[in-house]
C-alpha cells in the first residue's frame, strides 16, 4: 500500500540528500518539487521548506535565520543578532536572510524554523494595547 | 542626515542591542493550518506537551486558550477552550509552558465556577492563593488507607442497605428523572445538617442553566452553599469545557483531600461527559470504536474517579468521595458506558423507573444496588438494625407477587409480606429532609423489631414522624447517644420499642393487622 510520507519524513529526507551532495542541491529540490505535485501536497510547500530548514539545523547546525527589520540592519547589529541566535540554539553557523519592513516602525523580528524573536515596536505597541 | 535622524538611528541601535541582549529567549511558536469546529491543527510548535496550554492570536489580536491534545508527526490538534470564529488559518501560535490548571483553595467555596476557575457568580474575581493541575496521578498504593468512616447520604434506603463511606466511588445510575440528582442534592443537604464538616464539590456536566440556577438556589435556601462549591457547565459551552469540568472539579476537591479535610464529589452526569469526549474525539479524527466512542474512553473515566481516594494517617487522612452519576437509556445498565463506570466505582444505587412511578421513592432497587465496601462504612448503630433489612426485603420480593393471595397464605408468609411492605413503606422519604443518625435507627428499629407491625401501611410514615417527634422531645438523651453512631445498649433498644408500641396503638385499626409471627412448636 502506498502511504503518503509524512512532511518530516520528507523534509529528514531532502535534508540528508542536501548535506551528503551539496552540489545536487537542485536536483533534489526537482524531486521534491515532483514529489508534492504527484501527492497534491503543493499547498504544504512552505511548511516543508520549514521542516527542511529545521533539519538541516538539526543535522548539520546550520541555522537559517530570517530577519526582517524597520531599516537596514548596521553590522554591530547583525553580529550581535547572530551571536544571540548561536547562544539561543547552539547552532555552529548562522546565515541571515533579510528583509525591511517599515511596518515594524523599530527593532526586528527575528524567525528560525521553529521560534520566533519580536523586539519590534509595533509589536510592543500591540500588547501595551492589550494589557490596556 | 540631520542631526535628529542620527540621534533617532544611535538611540535605535542601542535599543535593538539592549533587546537583543534581553530577549535571548527565543519563543517558540507555530502557525494554524486549518481550524474549524472548535479544534485548531498546528503547524510547529515540535516541543509542546500532552495537555500544555498554548495561545492562538485572533483576528482582532486578541488571544484564545487551547491545549494541546493530538501531537501528531506534522502537526498539533488543539482544542479551542471558547469561540474558535476569531481563529483564522495562519495566526501566530505560541506555548505557555505550563499545563491546564484551575485555582483551589477555601476561596472557591460559596462560589459557582467555569472549569477554568472563572467565576458564573457575579460576587466578583476568585482570589485563589494556589492552583491545582486539572490531570494529576491519583494517590497510590501505600498512599492510600481503607475506607472505614461513614459518609451519611441521611437516606435511610442508602445508609441502611447500600452505606458509602469516605473515601468510596458510589455510582448513582438510573433512567431521567428517577432522582439521581434528588439524591446527590439530599446528601449535600445532610453534610450541612449534620454539619460534617465535609466540602461538596457539584460538577454540573451539560446541564441546562435553569437546572444549575434552582440547584444553587435550593443549597442557599438549606444553608448547603457556604461549603459547596458549584462548577457549572451547560449544554451550550464548548465540548473542551464538558470535558475539563470533572477534572477541575476533582482538583478543587484534591485541595481538601491533600490538607486533612473530606470532600464529597458529585458528577452529574458522566454519560454527558463522555459524549463531549466522543465529540471531541472524532473531530480530532482520531479513530472511533464502540458507539463511536473513542478507545481511551475508560481511561477517561478511570483516571477521574482514581483521584477520589481516602488518605493515610501520615498524608492528613483526608478523603474524597465521589458519587459519580451516569444516565441510562430504558433501564440498560448494559451498555457501554454504564459497564465502564460500574466496573470502576465501588458500588452502585441503581434506580428504576418503575420503582418511581409506583411512588417508591428514593426509586433504589434494592436487588440491583451495592456497596462494595458495605459494613465497613457503616455506623455501628444503623449496622445493628439493617443487619436483616436486606434479607427481609428480599424474602418479600420473592413472595411479593403472592400478596394478592394474601387469605390462602400460610401465618410465616403473609407475616413476611406484610413486614416487607412495611419496611419499604419506612424507606420512603422525602426530597429534602435527610435524616440524621439517630432518626434512621429508630425509625429502622420500629419497622424490623415489631413495634410497627400492627400500624396500617399507609399510616407508616406518619407514625413514623410522631415516633421521631416523641423520642426528640421525651427521650433527648437516647437520640443525642444514638447520634454518637455506636451500637445500641439493650436499654436503648428497650426504650425505642416501647416508644415504637406507644405511637402504634394510636394507628391500630383500618386495615387488618397482620397475623403475629407464629410461636416454634415445642417437640
Amino acid at each position: 500500500m502506498n502511504r503518503k510520507a509524512s512532511r518530516r519524513v520528507i523534509a529528514r529526507t531532502i535534508a540528508a540528500r542536501i548535506l551528503e551532495q551539496p552540489a545536487k542541491q537542485s536536483h533534489w529540490l526537482r524531486v521534491l518539487a515532483a514529489y508534492l505535485i504527484d501527492n497534491r501536497m503543493t499547498d504544504d510547500a512552505d511548511l516543508v521548506v520549514n521542516d527542511i530548514a529545521h533539519e538541516l539545523y538539526v543535522q548539520s547546525g546550520h541555522l537559517l535565520v530570517d530577519v526582517t527589520s524597520a531599516r537596514a540592519l548596521t553590522d554591530s547589529v547583525r553580529d550581535e543578532l547572530t551571536r544571540t541566535m548561536r547562544e539561543a540554539t547552539g547552532a555552529t553557523h548562522i546565515e541571515l536572510a533579510e528583509h525591511t519592513d517599515p511596518a515594524l516602525l523599530g527593532g526586528l523580528v527575528a524567525r528560525t524554523p521553529d521560534a520566533v524573536l519580536d523586539v519590534s515596536v509595533s509589536a510592543k505597541l500591540k500588547q501595551l494595547a492589550i494589557m490596556r | 542626515m540631520s542631526e535628529l535622524a542620527i540621534q533617532e538611528l544611535s538611540a535605535e541601535l542601542r535599543d535593538a542591542i539592549t533587546s537583543l541582549r534581553d530577549n535571548n529567549g527565543l519563543e517558540e511558536s507555530g502557525i494554524v493550518t486549518r481550524v474549524g469546529d472548535g479544534v485548531a491543527f498546528v503547524y510547529g510548535l515540535r516541543n509542546a506537551g500532552y495537555n500544555e496550554v498554548i495561545e492562538i492570536e485572533t483576528r482582532d489580536g486578541g488571544k484564545v486558550t487551547a491545549f494541546a491534545l493530538n501531537l501528531l508527526e506534522d502537526e498539533i490538534g488543539a482544542v479551542i477552550m471558547g469561540e474558535d470564529a476569531q481563529v483564522v488559518a495562519g495566526a501566530k501560535v505560541t506555548m505557555t509552558g505550563h499545563v491546564l490548571d484551575v485555582p483551589v483553595g477555601p476561596e472557591l467555596v460559596g462560589r459557582v465556577v467555569d472549569p477554568l476557575g472563572n467565576p458564573l457568580d457575579g460576587k466578583g474575581p476568585i482570589k485563589a492563593k494556589e492552583r491545582g493541575l486539572l490531570e494529576r496521578a491519583a494517590p497510590g498504593v501505600m498512599a492510600r488507607k481503607s475506607v472505614h468512616e461513614p459518609l451519611m447520604t441521611g437516606l435511610m434506603a442508602i445508609d441502611a442497605l447500600v452505606p458509602i463511606g469516605r473515601g468510596q466511588r458510589e455510582l448513582i445510575i438510573g433512567d431521567r428523572q428517577t432522582g439521581k440528582t434528588a439524591i446527590a442534592i439530599d446528601t449535600m443537604i445532610n453534610q450541612a445538617k449534620q454539619k460534617t464538616g465535609i466540602i461538596n464539590v457539584y460538577v454540573a456536566i451539560g446541564q441546562k442553566m435553569s437546572k444549575i440556577a434552582a440547584l444553587v438556589e435550593r443549597l442557599k435556601r438549606e444553608g448547603v452553599m457556604d461549603q459547596t462549591i458549584v462548577v457549572a457547565t451547560s449544554p451550550a459551552d464548548p465540548a473542551p469545557l464538558l470535558y475539563l469540568a470533572p477534572y477541575a472539579g476533582t482538583a478543587m476537591g484534591e485541595y481538601f483531600r491533600d490538607n486533612g479535610q473530606h470532600a464529597l464529589i458529585i458528577h452529574d452526569d458522566l454519560s454527558k461527559h463522555a459524549v463531549a469526549y466522543r465529540q471531541m474525539s472524532l473531530l480530532l479524527r482520531r479513530p472511533p470504536g464502540r458507539e463511536a466512542y473513542p478507545g481511551d474512553v475508560f481511561y477517561l473515566h478511570s483516571r477521574l474517579l482514581e483521584r477520589s481516594a481516602k488518605l493515610n494517617d501520615e498524608l492528613g487522612s483526608g478523603s474524597l468521595t465521589a458519587l459519580p452519576i451516569i444516565e441510562t437509556q430504558a433501564g440498560d445498565i448494559s451498555a457501554y458506558i454504564p459497564t465502564n463506570v460500574i466496573s470502576i466505582t465501588d458500588g452502585q444505587i441503581f434506580l428504576e423507573s418503575n420503582l418511581f412511578y409506583q411512588g417508591i421513592r428514593p426509586a433504589i432497587s434494592v436487588g440491583l444496588s451495592v456497596s462494595r465496601v458495605g459494613g465497613s462504612a457503616q455506623t455501628k448503630a444503623v449496622k445493628s438494625v439493617a443487619g436483616p433489612l436486606r434479607l427481609e426485603l428480599a424474602q418479600y420480593r420473592e413472595l411479593a407477587s403472592f400478596a394478592q393471595f394474601a387469605s390462602d397464605l400460610d401465618p410465616e408468609t403473609k407475616h413476611r409480606i406484610e413486614r416487607g411492605r412495611r419496611l419499604t413503606e419506612m424507606l420512603k422519604q422525602k426530597q429534602y429532609q435527610p435524616l440524621s443518625v439517630a432518626e434512621q435507627t429508630v425509625s429502622l428499629m420500629a419497622a424490623t423489631k415489631g413495634p410497627f407491625d400492627t400500624v396500617p401501611v399507609e399510616k407508616i410514615k406518619d407514625a413514623q414522624a410522631e415516633l421521631l417527634n416523641y423520642m426528640a422531645d421525651k427521650h433527648g438523651a437516647v437520640m443525642k447517644t444514638l447520634n454518637k453512631g455506636d451500637k445500641p445498649t439493650d436499654e436503648i433498644i428497650a426504650t425505642v420499642i416501647e416508644s415504637g408500641e406507644k405511637i402504634a396503638k394510636s394507628y391500630t385499626g383500618g386495615t387488618a393487622a397482620p397475623a403475629a409471627k407464629p410461636k416454634k412448636a415445642k417437640a
